[in-house]
């Protein structure tokens, strides 16, 4: 059902549309979409609505306010863990809200606030994204905008010339909660979400202290950073309940993960004649960890991207992602053992050892120069070892400028455990309709 | 003794013949450098609109700032447009940074993905934001790239300065590169001879055949440049694809010149976070 709350939140929306022309520097989407059909949950249709609005405004000529208000509406058969484990999901948080100056504009920059924050050279999944910030529940092939921001402070140093330096300091003090998605016919009875003591909010774990730095060079043609990062990475711990009494089911104690990371990583791009090319390169660190499910792990990640347009009317992205794990002993978990140890929660909850990973991803658009308004995109991800992969092509037409609707189809296939195999159930067709203003 | 006055005066008329024959009018690369000279601004700031209508296209209106500022060679400079609307590309970024030997570069800043992509050098000569511009149009053309040839002398082809003398001058880059990096085997420039503006050009495709008319109108005085020349400023460019018969209009408002302009603004390090 759609709740009355839910018609004041597009209200809301639709009212700082309209109302824009009177405020500067507004800005946002609505964006609505029906995905089906879908087996789970016994629905044909699932509904979503995304809103986000956004204030950029110049409180003097070196300091900027941003912020970036979120709305999400959603009767997926996927629930958002812990916040509601069952029935339609919806609510409003603050994407970004930041206050950035320049105190010598030439030299210092500087930050506080809910930032977005994005270093990685990829178009796909990147390590040199440190601050994680992208929802993981969205079903639609344009999701970059829905990212929500991290608290943090950022210092800039800039050091101007024939080539460009620039140094990065980022503090992070807390972060967003880091939801889990699982399809709700499938949680059992005997699910419990434990809650941390300190926090009221599962799974924020971001609240814990995270740095970062970041050092660029652009010179002619390239360039060149590279990204240091010491926090955690934020997982979900499946763990049973340790006091089983006889004849009854034991509990399953869904938990929060914090595991101490320290990453050392750079990426580079370079301007060919023909091609953009784009490489990454980095050394994941984490802690030994007590617990007996999730030991050490050191990971090695090497990312190979090249770019490139064929007239005004193709583009496309191929990108090759290999993540080597130093330590085969025991691994720390995916969603998709999560979610395979809920659908079977009698077996093991410890999931299959994770081998080296080998991914590779195409996304293409074409665009008649005759007839921009329609466009075609394809995105396509695939891992070698996985026998798994997804594919999603979409058509989208512009009514008028601002006003837009797409068809899209996803397609996921391979084995259950993998984390692509795992949702084919979701495989579907959608249509949205989308309002930029 | 009467001679004395009169040699004075053969000799100045002499020299004065000289001084008004053709043999005196500047030279194609003369006229052409004083025609880069009319437009060295420091730096630019102006609000700009672009319309593309013709050809089978649907007419669209982009708008956004142009913020421009000469580097410390005082020949390339640096151009950031940043779009106002529509809104679905409100807060994108197209940086500019000129460089010798064809090596111009070319980024976008994507405030979706908050991410920075640079453009390969072959896409230079294709359309800037789906317009009959291309990108390579956007960014000033050094003379030292091209070979110069007198074409003649009419009246300006142009409605604004129809009555005005304009030179013709033939212009073929020095070398593929440049052809490669703009698509333009030949260009014929139409010289205004009063203010050494720019009135019209016309640009050759490989095969010589005519592949776009740009016309430049409402040619405003701006000020005094660093020799104390007059600077002129173009506030309104039409470009004509002939083939396709599609127009671009784009034109500038409230310009500002040799404002202060901050060199981090064309930082690509300083767009994302």
């Amino acid at each position: 059902m759609f709740m009355i709350k839910n018609w004041i939140y597009l209200f809301y929306f639709l009212w700082v549309a309209l109302l824009r022309a009177n405020t500067p520097e507004w800005s946002g989407r609505i964006l609505t979409s029906g995905i089906g059909p879908t087996s789970l949950n016994g629905k044909w249709i699932q509904k979503n609505i995304w809103a986000s609005n956004q204030i950029n405004y110049s409180l003097h000529e070196r300091l900027i306010f941003n912020s970036k208000i979120f709305y999400t509406y959603s009767d997926s058969p996927y629930s958002i863990l812990p916040k509601d484990p069952s029935g339609e999901f919806s609510k409003v948080d603050i994407s970004e809200l930041e206050l950035i100056t320049y105190p010598t504009p030439d030299k210092v920059k500087f930050l506080i606030g809910k930032s977005v924050v994005k270093w990685g050279k990829m178009d796909g999944p990147s390590p040199l994204d440190v601050y994680k910030t992208k929802r993981n529940f969205l079903q639609n092939p344009d999701s970059y905008w829905q990212d929500r921001g991290q608290y943090q402070t950022q210092l800039k140093i800039l050091k101007l010339g024939e080539s460009h330096w620039s140094l990065d300091f980022n503090y992070s003090w807390r972060g967003e909660a880091v939801d889990l998605t699982l399809p709700k016919n499938k949680i059992p009875l005997n699910l419990e979400l434990e809650r941390e003591k300190k926090d009221s909010s599962f799974l924020s774990g971001n609240h814990r202290e995270e740095s970062a730095f970041k050092l660029s060079y652009t010179g002619e043609l390239q360039d060149f950073e590279l990204v240091g990062f010491h926090g955690y990475e934020h997982q979900t711990l499946l763990k049973q309940e340790a006091l089983v009494l006889v004849g009854t089911t034991p509990l399953i104690i869904l938990a929060p993960l914090h595991l101490k990371k320290d990453l050392i990583g750079m990426g580079w791009s370079r301007a060919l004649e023909h091609w953009i090319l784009r490489a990454e390169a980095a050394h994941v660190m984490y802690e030994k960890n007590n617990n007996l499910l999730y030991q050490s792990i050191n990971q090695s990640h090497f990312s190979f991207g090249a770019e490139r347009s064929i007239g005004d009317e193709l583009r496309f992205i191929i990108e090759t992602h290999y993540t080597k794990q130093e330590d085969r002993e025991l691994n720390a978990p995916s969603n998709s053992i999560i979610t395979d140890a809920l659908r079977n929660s009698n077996r093991s909850i410890i999931g299959p050892l994770k081998e080296d990973r080998l991914g590779f991803m195409l996304h293409g658009f074409y665009q008649q120069e005759n007839v921009p308004e329609w466009k075609y995109e394809l995105s396509s991800m695939t891992y070698a070892g996985d026998n798994a992969g997804f594919i999603g092509p979409a058509i989208s037409y512009e009514w008028f400028s601002g006003l837009k609707s797409q068809m899209f189809a996803q397609i996921y296939w391979g084995d259950n455990a993998s984390p692509l195999g795992q949702l084919k159930e979701l495989n579907s067709l959608g249509l949205s309709l989308e309002y930029f203003y | 003794m009467y001679f004395k006055p009169i040699f004075y005066v053969l000799f100045a008329v002499i020299f004065a013949n000289v001084g008004l024959s053709p043999a005196a009018e500047l030279t194609p690369n003369e006229l052409m450098e004083k025609n880069r000279l009319a437009q060295q601004f420091n730096s630019l700031k102006a609000d700009c609109v672009l319309k593309t209508s013709g050809g089978k296209r649907r007419p669209s209106e982009k708008k956004f700032t142009w913020l421009r500022k000469r580097q410390e060679n005082k020949i390339h400079f640096n151009t950031l447009t940043t779009f106002k609307e529509p809104a679905e590309i409100k807060g994108q970024a197209i940086l500019f940074l000129e460089r010798t030997a064809n090596k111009n570069e070319i980024s976008m800043y994507l405030p979706a993905y908050k991410k920075v992509r640079r453009v390969e050098a072959s896409q230079q000569k294709t359309g800037f934001m789906s317009s009959d511009f291309s990108y390579a149009d956007m960014t000033t053309f050094q003379n030292k790239e091209y070979d110069y040839r007198d074409a003649g002398k009419v009246k300006c082809p142009t409605t604004d300065a129809s009555t005005i003398d304009c030179r013709i001058i033939e212009s073929k880059p020095k070398d593929q590169a440049t052809i490669d990096r703009t698509g333009y085997s030949k260009s014929i420039v139409w010289v205004r001879v009063d203010q050494n503006t720019t009135t019209q050009v016309e640009h050759y495709d490989a095969d010589n055949k005519l592949l776009k008319r740009l016309i430049f109108e409402s040619s405003k005085l701006m000020g005094k440049g660093d020799d104390k020349q007059d600077l002129y400023f173009a506030h309104h460019l039409l470009m004509h694809a002939i083939t396709t018969d599609q127009k671009t209009d784009l034109a500038f408002d409230t310009v500002e010149i040799n404002k202060d302009v901050k060199d981090s603004l064309f930082d690509l390090q300083n767009f994302g976070k």
